[in-house]
């Protein structure tokens, strides 16, 4: 591939990407409030109006999912101004992915119809918030870019299936910049009650230690030629275990294994080769038991090189894939793996894989990492390999 | 190695019933599916037009319905419809042994995806205090769509669903058609579906002015290219494909019944419901579709449009197509259907990818009908009223929507 990843916008409850990283190098559990749980817990911060260059008006006309993806984009490309005003406009694109969407707002119009006694008292704006891909014209407005947007829904996999369809783009010069942002905004209550129930049974995570959380995050991605990052996208994968669509088949874990080789072969690499794993665990019982036996099979014999951040961040479900190319980026540029936090985990679970864990931040120069994002439901699996040029 | 892309399979569920056969022998005719709705509004007050496939019983169509129901919301039924009929005319139920399942993808377009779902869920949750629950996140988000397909297909490929705006279907077919192109998989099963029809998605579209404002026979309220259109009305369905490198098709034997030859896409960046009125960046995308692929604008017979009726839509197509093809945009024909079926959202552009197909083959297009008055800033020749002949080998199907999102398909004739 011809692509490189020239830098991230990240809006979530625990802050922006630094204070993220910071969280991550001290392993610290940050304080998040519960809006609403039924099974599962998420947490949400209140967004800074003020403190971003999105137009007041988009807050009364959007839901918060789409201004998410605006801040997390905007974010990004603020990093690269100069650079940005020196590039094509018609080969700027942006790609968004959103697995609820604007459900908020959408059921928000939906309880003003049904409480006004169905007289006409929605938002002009309701039929833009049933469109998925509003988001992609919405940022493509702001940044005033012509390029070729695509809106990419798969799911969890939604925003690394946006870096993956984005990477294509660029390697096949139809664009040479890309925002790819995947984002949520989960404050809908009835999200808890639509999300998949874990009974706890197999669990790789600690009983309500896990939560989904809203927010957003954009991976700007750059043709090489233009662009001076060291970071570089040289393989990827989308497979699906058909079989594995309402519970998980034996035969999981061998389209995952089959598709981790082929990732790795066509970038002519092995496990040998992989510094760091971040692994698809979503706390999908059977599914992330499965992904350990796989991860366990093909690492054989390699220790402390498997770590997981939405334990600590939330899982951000569309914006999770992204977040983990974040932070493996983070990672090879520090020469970090850090430190998984106990706590999290289920020791059962656990004791059977502990060695593949970091219990402590642990310094090593990382040359390639593996970012696996897997989907709430089924068997989607979309793999990303990262390689850092500066070594 | 670049590698040529090949429909083997289609099909099609539309207003006029089931069935790709049904739905072109209907246009050819010019009929008309719209009517007023009875969606719990004042039809004198909101007109509300559109086009629905009535009587659709999904357990006529589809061997698992039992099976597979409580997770589909009406728009996955037409779908998974559409997808058996493509899939069964392209062999893929019988052709096992000679396709590999992890080269086999589902790409589906949508742009409301099960909105109807989540609005009759949430009418039960105020009303009865019924709780959502996890059926209705396969009812109402697009990304478990695919696969569902590819549960029924055995497909272990990629499976993606796209949803940037109206034009849905044509983004998921032009993805498609790349990713064969590239080698990334043999077969991708794609298209695009809604059904979009609701009070709230029908009230929301009145307040911007789209809907359709006609106040005389029902039928003819959708008037694409007439000087006082009076609008856009709704329809729904959905068009499905089977794509394949074509000697993924030739190696099985099976009836190749068009090309892709080309996709192109941009967006206006310009206004989230409104068309640059320049057209600049539409006429780009027609441009790129044909010239990349090396072909001139005389080469060009026939344009499958996407005609919405409303006054902004319409104008702006027609400057694009200026733009694009100069002198030769009045030597050749274009349509639209949603003059009949009213605009199916995600499907519609997967539909009329299928009516081109047909177009190409038969060298039959299908007419815009309820033509009434010349617009002088609709002044091509749009087929009115009556279907015509064409003679051409090459057709584009173009798009555009919210956003300011629009895509073209250059599809070559099969002889």
């Amino acid at each position: 591939m011809n692509v490189k990843i020239e830098g991230f916008g990240i809006v979530s409850p625990i802050g922006d990407k630094n204070k993220i990283w910071e969280h991550i190098c001290e392993n610290e559990s940050p304080e998040c409030e519960i809006i609403h749980q039924n099974g599962i817990n998420k947490c949400v911060s209140p967004i800074d109006t003020g403190n971003n260059n999105i137009d007041p008006k988009f807050f009364r006309r959007m839901d918060k999912q789409v201004v998410y993806e605006l801040m997390a984009g905007n974010e990004a490309v603020n990093g690269s101004e100069s650079y940005l005003s020196s590039l094509d406009r018609e080969k700027i694109g942006v790609f968004t992915g959103s697995l609820f969407a604007q459900l908020q707002f959408g059921m928000d119009q939906i309880r003003a119809l049904i409480s006004s006694g169905n007289k006409n008292e929605i938002s002009m704006y309701t039929g833009v918030s049933f469109y998925y891909g509003a988001a992609s014209g919405e940022m493509s407005i702001l940044i005033s870019s012509k390029g070729e947007n695509a809106s990419v829904c798969s799911g969890a996999c939604s925003g690394i299936d946006c870096v993956i369809e984005g990477a294509k783009n660029i390697d096949r010069g139809v664009n040479s910049l890309l925002l790819s942002i995947g984002g949520e905004n989960l404050d809908e209550a009835v999200i808890s009650d639509m999300m998949p129930k874990n009974n706890g049974t197999n669990s790789v995570f600690m009983p309500k230690k896990y939560f989904y959380s809203s927010g957003a995050v954009c991976v700007l991605l750059a043709s090489n030629e233009k662009s001076g990052s060291s970071i570089e996208i040289i393989s990827s994968r989308n497979v699906n275990d058909s079989e594995s669509l309402f519970e998980c088949r034996e035969s999981f874990s061998s389209v995952l294994e089959d598709s981790i080789v082929k990732c790795l072969s066509d970038a002519k690499l092995t496990v040998d080769s992989i510094d760091l794993v971040i692994p698809g665990i979503n706390n999908t019982g059977e599914y992330d038991i499965a992904e350990l036996s796989v991860l366990a099979k093909l690492f054989h014999g390699k220790k402390n090189f498997i770590y997981i951040p939405t334990a600590l961040t939330g899982d951000m479900l569309s914006g999770s894939g992204n977040l983990k190319i974040y932070v493996a980026s983070r990672c090879m540029l520090a020469g970090i793996i850090p430190a998984n936090n106990p706590d999290f985990y289920n020791q059962r679970v656990l004791d059977l894989y502990k060695a593949f864990f970091n219990w402590k931040n642990k310094q090593k120069e990382l040359r390639y990492s593996l970012v696996i994002q897997r989907d709430i439901v089924g068997g989607r699996i979309s793999l990303l390999l990262i390689k850092n040029n500066r070594i | 190695m670049k590698k040529r892309v090949v429909i083997t399979g289609m099909g099609a569920v539309s207003p006029f019933g089931v069935g790709v056969q049904t739905f072109w022998n209907n246009l050819i005719q010019g009929k008309s599916k719209i009517e007023l709705l009875n969606i719990g509004l004042d039809k004198e007050i909101y007109t509300p037009y559109g086009a629905l496939l009535k009587n659709f019983n999904f357990a006529d169509h589809f061997v698992q319905a039992d099976r597979y129901a409580p997770y589909l919301d009406r728009a996955m039924q037409f779908v998974l419809t559409a997808t058996h009929e493509a899939c069964e005319q392209a062999g893929l139920f019988k052709d096992t042994e000679r396709i590999s399942r992890d080269r086999v993808g589902v790409y589906v377009g949508t742009t409301t995806a099960g909105h109807v779902s989540a609005y009759n869920q949430a009418q039960k949750l105020y009303n009865e205090g019924e709780k959502f629950s996890t059926h209705n996140l396969f009812q109402c988000t697009p990304g478990v769509w695919p696969m569902i397909i590819g549960k029924f297909i055995h497909a272990n490929g990629p499976m993606k669903s796209y949803c940037i705006s109206c034009s849905a279907g044509g983004e998921s077919i032009g993805n498609a058609f790349r990713d064969i192109r590239d080698g990334i998989a043999d077969v991708i099963v794609t298209g695009g579906g809604d059904a979009p029809i609701s009070k709230i998605n029908y009230l929301s579209f009145y307040l911007i002015k789209s809907t359709s404002r006609w106040k005389g026979n029902p039928s003819e309220a959708c008037q694409p290219y007439s000087k006082n259109r009076p609008g856009m009305v709704f329809g729904e369905g959905a068009g499905m494909l089977v794509l394949e490198s074509y000697e993924h098709a030739v190696q099985r034997g099976t009836k190749i019944l068009g090309e892709i030859v080309n996709y192109a896409a941009n967006t206006d960046g310009f206004h989230i419901v409104a068309p640059d009125p320049e057209a600049v960046r539409y006429g780009d995308t027609i441009t790129a579709v044909f010239k990349e692929a090396g072909l001139q604008p005389g080469d060009i017979g026939y344009i499958s449009c996407h005609g919405t009726g409303t006054y902004r839509n319409d104008a702006a197509e027609t400057k694009a197509i200026k733009r694009s093809l100069g002198k030769h945009a009045h030597r050749i024909k274009l349509s639209s259907i949603k003059s009949m079926l009213g605009h199916a959202f995600g499907g519609s552009t997967a539909l009329e990818l299928i009516s081109l197909t047909k177009s190409l083959k038969e060298g039959v297009a299908p007419p815009t009908i309820n033509y009434k008055e010349f617009d002088p800033e609709c002044d091509l020749d749009c087929v009115p009223n009556q279907c015509a002949k064409i003679d051409t080998d090459y057709g584009i199907k173009i798009a555009t929507g919210f956003g300011g999102s629009n895509n073209a398909l250059l599809l070559k004739r099969v002889k």
